[in-house]
């Protein structure tokens, strides 16, 4: 009782900590539309928190994952993505110092990556996927397209206030290479690089959920 | 009607005070509340209390409820005596579960325009009015009003499922919907006795409920038997399924037999008591386990200038597992009185492998954690750079996080052996030495390090250096104030002082919904404190108190203001 007082008053002051995190997609796309996609998850930011968290068996009514629990999770989602048709090169890392989780593979197309996308969806949502594809290359027009079809305000607005205050410092960063020079892109808040070949577009999650901001763009690139 | 239960839920605060109204709360109460309207009202003007924005999202929803003709504005409204207290008691057999609520009515017209819907059923007889539902029943005359809600339990229903069975009105009756008509009529038959009950009958007559009363409270509550109510309730809840019917009511709720307490709202604090009393049975168990007292020496170390917030403890180590046997054996030997042998068993080995006074000497049962400080600490994280052509890097940088600075006290009276322990930990590089302290050397997922040492009979746990440091030197000053008199004669106390806190804690820390509150709280809360005290007599008496800001008017005005500003 008295161990769990203390505890409790040391964990309470650090989980007023605030939350903190970065979602990067990066993506490089070779001249037939095959290419290499990473995506990370860093939690660095917040790891004094998440030690903290790790002590607890629930936050906001959540059950605190172990360790092996987020391993086993992570390996279910690997497989499925290895089991696709067309991914191949697959490597993940799980850092549980820095709580930074990585997952990178080839893919043949773009259409891949959307299926993929699909193969964790619900069975309506994979519906719309095929309709609103996520991702996007017309070799014919030059042109590279991120798209998605969720509406993150409502689904935002279904969350509790204690858990939306996880994504009031979060970012998301997509970072598309190609072999062919970026001409312009519709989404205004994205830099094209130096050499004209990346483009880069990092947004604040809040911006993304009140529908400010997005990470949809359409980039159009030389013939 | 459900509105009517809105309303009770609600607005239970400002009823008030009627002694025949009392006299109807049946002897056989196991539990009674009660909100003193007198001094709500003394606190608070009608005016005031209805100018409150929840206030009027009551009105709006009890008037939403309700023909367009009978929009309600006023507390008067209702037609409930504001100047009585309100009653809440809690009743239970074999069967069913009990809640009633009392009200005094001042116009029985204005209470049935208002929360009485239009469509709604009332019979009328015997100076009666009278509205039932399958679960509940509402009963007024001009004077008063009663709301009887009644639970079966429907392990009753099938411990006598044939009986039930035979009262079925056609064949394709479940028993659910038996147990639903034979429970409307017991709900029924038990409100109309209430409300006709006979003063010889009333609570007023046990003497131990009037002795515990205290109309200078702004709320009470009296328990009749703890353990009583633990085991009544234990029977209706999900819990009954592992738990043997015939458990022995007197074995759980840890001895506790009467239990009251008041809330008072004062000028500049708020206070909720509590009393225990302990049975016979338990009184030897409680005395031995609290047997102790946190010695002077460990106020040496104690600063009130320096101290956010602290937890204190003293019990009696070796006490506590000399009675551990009693205790597994009266708690699960009662809730399970078919393995009460094995319960028995178990306890007496652990007891014989167990050397209580030796484990008493390592240590004794005294401890107090003082949380000193939250400081500004640099740590290193992991993110991304990227250059002109968006390559990206990983990189280290800092940041400063806020992170508790805490001491530990534990008694110990054998550092010989806790010496032995720690030149073992050094060999095994657990712990490392620096000089007469030691650090943690074993990582820990908290960003703090920890210090020890021994001294004093105590065993100091610091995340503090300079803290530790002080201790060895001497250099803490002892500055225990009115916290001495707390924390040494108290079995338990936990203090908060809630202005330095706040004030140490970043804006950052809050999300920009929560600031408001954050900025509430800097700027109004101080003093809080909880303590449970040593056993006089048979009687064990709990204290949560709160000092409240001036500035406010009083307690009250102070935790509505609070509450307004929460829902905004």
């Amino acid at each position: 009782m008295y161990k769990k007082g203390i505890t409790i008053i040391i964990l309470s002051s650090l989980l007023l900590l605030t939350s903190c995190f970065e979602i990067v997609e990066e993506v490089s796309f070779n001249e037939d539309g095959s290419g290499h996609v990473t995506l990370t998850l860093n939690l660095s930011r917040s790891k004094t928190k998440l030690n903290s968290i790790k002590l607890l068996d629930s936050i906001n009514d959540y059950k605190v994952p172990t360790e092996a629990e987020i391993k086993h999770h992570f390996a279910e989602v690997t497989n499925t993505i290895k089991k696709t048709k067309g991914i191949s090169n697959m490597t993940n890392s799980l850092n549980f110092e820095e709580y930074i989780y990585t997952i990178s593979c080839d893919f043949t197309s773009v259409e891949v990556l959307n299926m993929i996308i699909s193969n964790f969806s619900s069975k309506s949502e994979s519906e719309k996927i095929k309709e609103y594809k996520h991702f996007g290359f017309n070799k014919d027009q030059h042109t590279f397209t991120r798209n998605y079809h969720y509406d993150l305000a409502k689904e935002f607005n279904k969350t509790k206030m204690a858990d939306r205050k996880i994504f009031e410092n979060a970012t998301v960063t997509t970072i598309y290479r190609f072999t062919d020079p970026i001409i312009a892109s519709k989404n205004t808040t994205a830099k094209i690089s130096k050499n004209k070949k990346a483009i880069f577009l990092k947004i604040n999650a809040q911006d993304i959920i009140t529908n400010k901001n997005s990470i949809k763009n359409q980039i159009q690139l030389q013939d | 009607m459900k509105k009517l239960l809105f309303l009770i839920s609600l607005c239970t605060s400002f009823m008030g005070v009627a002694q025949n109204l009392e006299s109807k709360i049946p002897s056989n109460a196991e539990t009674v509340i009660s909100v003193n309207g007198n001094r709500l009202l003394e606190l608070m003007s009608i005016d005031e209390f209805e100018n409150l924005d929840i206030t009027k999202e009551l009105f709006k929803e009890v008037s939403e409820g309700k023909d367009s003709t009978a929009k309600i504005s006023s507390l008067k409204d209702f037609g409930i005596d504001i100047n009585s207290k309100v009653y809440y008691f809690y009743q239970t057999t074999d069967s069913i579960i009990y809640h009633s609520f009392l009200y005094k009515l001042n116009d029985k017209n204005l209470f049935e325009k208002s929360l009485v819907k239009s469509d709604e059923e009332i019979v009328r007889k015997n100076n009666m009015n009278i509205s039932t539902k399958s679960s509940s029943v509402t009963i007024w005359n001009d004077d008063m009003l009663l709301l009887t809600a009644g639970d079966a339990t429907f392990r009753y229903f099938q411990n006598y499922e044939e009986r039930f069975l035979k009262q079925a009105e056609n064949e394709d009756e479940s028993l659910y919907s038996i147990q639903d008509r034979i429970q409307g009529g017991w709900i029924y038959d038990h409100g109309v006795a209430i409300f006709n009950g006979k003063e010889s009958n009333s609570i007023l007559k046990n003497n131990n409920y009037v002795k515990r009363k205290d109309d200078k409270a702004a709320a009470t509550f009296w328990i009749n038997n703890y353990g009583e109510l633990i085991h009544n309730t234990m029977k209706y809840s999900l819990t009954s399924l592992f738990l043997n019917p015939n458990m022995e009511a007197k074995k759980i709720g840890y001895g506790i037999d009467g239990m009251w307490g008041s809330i008072y709202l004062d000028d500049t604090e708020a206070r909720i008591t509590a009393d225990m009393e302990i049975n016979d049975e338990w009184k030897k168990i409680y005395k031995n386990m609290y047997n102790s007292k946190i010695g002077n020496e460990f106020l040496n170390y104690f600063n009130q200038d320096k101290v956010l917030a602290y937890t204190s403890m003293s019990f009696n180590m070796e006490g506590v597992l000399q009675e551990y046997p009693a205790i597994v054996s009266n708690v699960y030997g009662g809730m399970m009185p078919q393995y009460k042998e094995e319960t028995d068993v178990v306890a007496e080995v652990i007891s014989v492998l167990l050397d209580e006074e030796a484990i008493g000497n390592v240590i004794t049962g005294n401890m107090l954690f003082v949380l000193n400080d939250i400081v500004e600490r640099e740590t290193t994280y992991s993110t991304y750079e990227y250059d002109d052509n968006y390559n990206r890097t990983e990189v280290t940088k800092t940041k400063t996080e806020p992170i508790p600075d805490f001491t530990v006290m534990i008694g110990s009276k054998n550092k010989k052996l806790l010496n032995k322990l720690i030149r073992l930990g050094a060999k095994h590089e657990l712990v490392g030495s620096k000089g007469n302290y030691y650090i943690l050397k074993e990582k820990t997922d908290i960003p703090v390090d920890i210090f020890f040492a021994i001294k004093d009979d105590i065993a100091f746990f610091t995340s503090s250096e300079k803290q530790m440091m002080d201790i060895l030197s001497n250099k803490v000053t002892s500055n225990s104030g009115k916290h001495k008199k707390m924390i040494r004669n108290n079995i338990s106390t936990i203090y908060v002082n809630g202005k330095q806190l706040m004030h140490k804690l970043p804006d950052s820390a809050f999300s920009k919904r929560e600031i408001k509150m954050f900025n509430f709280a800097k700027e109004n809360l101080t003093d809080a404190y909880f303590t449970t005290s040593r056993m006089k007599g048979n009687k064990i008496h709990l204290e949560m108190k709160m000092d409240t800001p001036i500035q406010h008017g009083n307690s009250l005005k102070f935790f509505l203001d609070l509450i307004e500003l929460s829902i905004k």
